[in-house]
């Protein structure tokens, strides 16, 4: 993890990353309990250029350091890494606010837990759900803040029943 | 995998779905893996979180 996080940094530092955040189950866990999770999901803003979109912008940095792949993955220290281009909206805003953490001399982004929850409700698989009782029932949630982003994507509704649902 | 470019938006939706599946495909390895092999995973995995836990909010 170490090395994943000072590989991240030295990418955003040399401009390879430019938006980018530490999502997913490694983000829930920042807040939670931890659980298991093998993977690093990274999502970033992919930048256009007259008209292509490079969806791989870490890509030979990556491999000119030595890092192999494995499937859609790098793996860094022998942690898997994907790199998700943010395609909503939501993801979009999710990584455009995303809080520095830093840890020594070692510094990355991370999705706010607000972020996470709305993210978590729209994708709504069932390993999703597992992720949103763990960060309602443990995090210290920004509640005006996530109400505002759950009514701007229309994910209010879907909000009240997944608490009724699992929250009576 | 090699450098991977976009037209629109209906590439890059293509292109996390092959992601998204990749993803699950690699669950299903792990889920595999022989008993041993997960324990040494889960005590890697929890040295992880350690360090993970380490960082602070810069204000």
């Amino acid at each position: 993890m170490e090395k994943v996080f000072k590989v991240i940094n030295k990418m955003y530092q040399e401009r390879i990353l430019k938006d980018y955040a530490i999502g997913g189950a490694v983000a829930t866990i920042y807040y939670t309990e931890p659980f298991a999770t093998k993977d690093i999901d990274i999502f970033f803003i992919p930048a256009e250029k007259e008209g292509i979109i490079l969806l791989t912008p870490f890509y030979d940095f990556l491999l000119k350091k030595g890092y192999k792949t494995y499937k859609e993955y790098i793996v860094i220290g022998g942690t898997p890494i994907q790199f998700i281009p943010a395609a909503t909206e939501l993801e979009k805003e999710a990584v455009e606010n995303a809080i520095s953490i830093k840890y020594k001399n070692v510094g990355v982004k991370i999705m706010r837990p607000e972020y996470l929850i709305a993210i978590f409700l729209w994708v709504y698989r069932p390993k999703d759900r597992e992720k949103l009782i763990k960060l309602l029932d443990q995090t210290k949630v920004d509640k005006t803040f996530l109400s505002d982003i759950l009514k701007r994507y229309g994910l209010d509704k879907k909000m009240d029943d997944f608490m009724k649902k699992y929250y009576g | 995998m090699g450098n991977i470019i976009a037209k629109n938006w209906k590439d890059i939706k293509k292109y996390r779905e092959k992601i998204f599946k990749s993803k699950e495909e690699c669950r299903k390895i792990f889920a595999e893996e022989p008993f041993e092999e997960k324990i040494k995973t889960a005590f890697e995995l929890y040295k992880r979180t350690e360090y993970l836990k380490k960082f602070k909010p810069l204000r």
